[in-house]
């Protein structure tokens, strides 16, 4: 009787274990996956901003300039293309992007 | 008054190169008056005779041998057919080389097909059209310039774009003060060397007196001449009165009105076309126009004028639809 019920707790604990082991395994598995993507989910994210900006700019105020201006300026607007493009990097952690603007050790 | 006449008032007129700009539906003939007309100026200095229109009928009419290439075509006369394809590769290798200099990392922007998203931007053939338009003013090869228009739309477009683009300079140009003075004030109390002049806002203002100079050109009667082409049906005639219309809301009057392919009245009534006709005839008549505007007619010859020789004989035929009307 001891020794079955023993076992039984025995085997119950393993199933437990292996239970365990099993979600760590797939809980790896999902974290280097959800990884691996990230990049490609930023792109996706500055993906949607794009489209929306060029799709629904016209509706929300900011209509495009014609070609020939944009091309003329753009030679002169190397600085603010490079800040524009340091801030889609940092477009993911808008909180960290605040608290650095405001400078010192956070 | 005769075409003739209408070529001694281009004639008339100072600025050289003189820009003539000969307007219409699609199919009225703009090509042919535009070749007699060039014809009537080369005799009295260098003409050349471009077409824009990608109908291409210049190449056929002239026998060029190739497009986008001024040939002499006789004497005094020069022509070119315009070829937007051409023109547009070249601005688009321009473009994209620039984009891919100054904006490498955008490629989420698909910068890397920049080619072809300049080219399918909407207005883009209107601009390819306007900056040749406007390299034409500074031509000192010629005396006269006659340009051969794609149809009315197309026209009216290019030739209102100098306008859209002063509008957009001017907000940029307000939001771009604000900017650099805000710069400049950062500069100044942060004790960083503080530039005064702001490079962005210089070429704005250079864009801006570029499209000003474009503008006057294009309304300046000495500069510019406008010819506008029609036959004697409603359509083209209500195109016509709205051309009319469009070109005094830019500030541009209106040189000349040709009524091509009139039918000789007794063929008119034979063929039941003499009362649209005469309709059609009598709204050219009474059209009111900004200042003088002379307005002929040529009538319509069994061959279609389709060469040089042709032309200069239908020229031969044309006829006095009403005095100038000041």
């Amino acid at each position: 009787m001891i020794v079955g019920r023993i076992l039984r707790e025995i085997t119950s604990a393993l199933r437990g274990m292996a239970k365990e082991l099993g979600l760590f395994i797939f809980g790896m598995g999902q974290a280097m996956r959800e990884h691996s993507v990230e990049a490609l989910q930023l792109q996706y994210l500055e993906m949607e901003n794009a489209f929306l900006t060029i799709v629904m700019g016209g509706l929300v105020g900011m209509p495009f300039a014609p070609l020939t201006l944009s091309m003329e300026l753009a030679p002169l607007l190397k600085e603010e293309i490079a800040i524009m493009e340091k801030r889609h990097a940092l477009g993911g952690d808008l909180l960290s992007d605040y608290f650095s603007s405001m400078g010192g050790d956070w | 008054m005769t075409l003739e006449a209408l070529a001694d008032v281009v004639r008339g007129k100072g600025g050289r190169p003189h820009i003539v700009i000969v307007i219409g539906k699609g199919g009225v003939g703009k090509t042919t008056v535009s070749i007699m007309l060039g014809d009537l100026l080369s005799r009295s200095g260098r003409t050349l005779i471009v077409s824009l229109d990608q109908a291409k009928h210049l190449v056929k009419y002239l026998s060029l041998r190739e497009t986008h290439k001024i040939t002499r075509i006789d004497g005094n006369l020069y022509a070119m057919q315009f070829d937007l394809e051409k023109e547009s590769k070249k601005f688009t290798a321009e473009y994209s080389r620039l984009l891919k200099q100054i904006m490498p990392g955008l490629k989420v922007l698909n910068v890397e097909k920049a080619a072809d998203t300049i080219r399918n931007s909407p207005g883009f053939e209107e601009e390819v059209y306007l900056r040749y338009l406007e390299t034409l003013y500074t031509n000192k090869d010629f005396d006269y310039i006659v340009v051969d228009t794609p149809p009315t739309g197309v026209t009216l477009r290019i030739l209102n774009l100098p306008r859209t683009y002063m509008f957009w300079l001017g907000n940029l140009i307000e939001l771009r003060t604000k900017i650099a003075s805000l710069k400049y004030s950062i500069s100044r109390v942060i004790g960083e060397k503080a530039e005064a002049r702001d490079p962005v806002l210089d070429k704005l203002y250079e864009l801006q007196d570029r499209y000003k100079t474009l503008m006057n050109h294009l309304t300046d009667d000495a500069r510019t001449s406008y010819i506008l082409v029609a036959t004697p049906e409603p359509l083209p005639v209500y195109e016509v009165e709205k051309t009319v219309q469009a070109l005094q809301d830019l500030g541009a009057g209106v040189t000349g009105i040709v009524v091509n392919r009139i039918i000789e009245d007794e063929m008119a009534k034979r063929l039941g076309v003499y009362e649209v006709q005469r309709d059609s005839i009598d709204a050219v008549i009474n059209l009111k126009c900004k200042g003088p505007c002379i307005r002929i007619g040529i009538m319509m010859n069994r061959t279609p004028p389709d060469t040089l020789e042709k032309a200069r004989e239908a020229a031969r035929r044309t006829v006095a639809l009403a005095a100038s009307i000041a």
